[in-house]
This record gives C-alpha cells, sequence and structure tokens, in this order.
C-alpha cells in the first residue's frame, strides 16, 4: 500500500497538516509561509503583531489575565502569550482597569481569533494542495 | 539626549502600565486600526492572488463597509434609544 506523503516536504499528509496547524499557532503567518505563500505569510504576521502589540501598548500586559474568558482568544495569537500571562501575574502583578484595559483585551483577543482564521486557512490550503498532488 | 537604552527602557515601560483612555467620542477612533487590521487579514487569506494595487482596493472596500455598517448600526441604536428612553 502506497504512503500518503505531502508534496515535496516527504511527511506523512496528516503529519504535514499538523505541522501547518503548529507553525500557524506559534508565529502567525508561519502556517502560510509553509505552504508556499510567503507574501500572505508576511501580511498576516504583521498585521496580527500589530494588533497585538497595540493591545497591550493601550491596556499594558496586564490585560494578559488567565483568570478571564479572554485569555483563551488571546492565547490563539502564540503560545508565548502564556509567558506574558506568568510575568504581569505571577512576576510583576500589574493591574489594569477601565477603557484601556477592555480596549486592550478587545484588540489582542480579536487578534488571537484571527490567527485562529489563519490557521484554519493554511491547513485548509495545505489539504487542498495534498489531494491536487495526489491526483 | 534620549540614548538607546533610555530609549528600549521607555518603550518597554509602555507595556508595563496602560494608557491613558477617556470614555470620549475620540475614543471611537480607536475601532478603526483594528477594523484595518481585520479588512487587511480577511482580504489576505481571500484573494487568489496578491497583488498590490487590486489588494489596496479590496481592503479599502472591506474597510470602508465595515465603517458604513457600524455607523449605521450607531444611528439605528441611537433612533431605539431615544424612543425609547426619550
Amino acid at each position: 500500500m502506497k504512503e500518503i506523503t505531502a508534496g515535496k516536504s516527504g511527511l506523512p499528509a496528516v503529519a504535514y497538516l499538523f505541522l501547518v496547524g503548529i507553525a500557524g499557532w506559534w508565529i502567525p503567518g508561519a502556517g502560510h509561509w509553509l505552504i508556499g505563500r510567503p507574501k500572505r505569510a508576511a501580511i498576516i504576521f504583521f498585521s496580527i503583531a500589530f494588533a497585538f502589540v497595540l493591545g497591550i501598548w493601550f491596556g499594558s500586559i496586564a490585560v494578559i489575565d488567565a483568570s478571564t474568558p479572554w485569555y483563551w482568544a488571546q492565547m490563539l495569537n502564540s503560545p508565548a502569550v502564556a509567558y506574558l500571562a506568568h510575568l504581569s501575574g505571577s512576576v510583576y502583578h500589574l493591574e489594569s482597569y477601565g477603557k484601556p484595559r477592555e480596549m486592550g483585551e478587545i484588540y489582542t483577543g480579536i487578534a488571537g481569533m484571527l490567527n485562529l482564521l489563519c490557521i484554519v486557512n493554511a491547513v485548509y490550503v495545505a489539504h487542498c494542495k495534498n489531494i491536487k498532488e495526489q491526483s | 539626549m534620549i540614548n538607546s537604552l533610555n530609549l528600549c527602557q521607555y518603550v518597554l515601560a509602555g507595556f508595563m502600565s496602560p494608557m491613558d483612555i477617556g470614555t470620549t467620542a475620540k475614543g471611537l477612533l480607536l475601532a478603526l486600526p483594528l477594523i484595518a487590521v481585520i479588512a487587511i487579514v480577511y482580504k489576505a487569506i481571500k484573494l487568489e492572488e496578491i497583488k498590490f494595487v487590486s489588494f489596496l482596493k479590496e481592503v479599502f472596500l472591506l474597510f470602508g463597509s465595515i465603517l458604513v455598517f457600524m455607523i449605521i448600526t450607531a444611528i439605528v441604536l441611537f433612533v431605539i434609544m431615544k424612543a425609547v428612553v426619550g
């Protein structure tokens, strides 16, 4: 039985899709870069990084608070967000209230959800490429 | 004169304390960069081909559409609020 692999990468198709998804989560845009779409990767990286940085600029890194539901949306930006949550909560004990916190949570949360959209798109395109190469 | 270390500390300090954002009408303008990012990322994954001019045109169209829709929503909510509360 012939093993299904993902194009030039030589990886099994499912492992390749998993790699694309994980790369896109660790670094926004990396999933698109892996599937050979560098322009889109750069646009996604700079846009999401801009929104995330602007969010923590507005409300400080205290907006990344593991006890709020926003944290799960923020975590979609990158696993590095967990380290920022550790810094703001356990190391510096920072607090942020009111409008700046609200704006910070909205910016960082929406940046994370946009990254999820990009991850799903990168995995879908990689899957379509696999099917095309096999047929 | 600000040396590079001071500048670096100044920038990092910006992430340790929140900005002063009042609940004013001007605060609504802070939605614009987010709308721009949403339009850019959405068009980056949806367009078949990325060419600078056509990409920019599509982004502006989506940015404008979101903005117009938000303004209409705000007007409708304001009218409803005025009709109910007075």
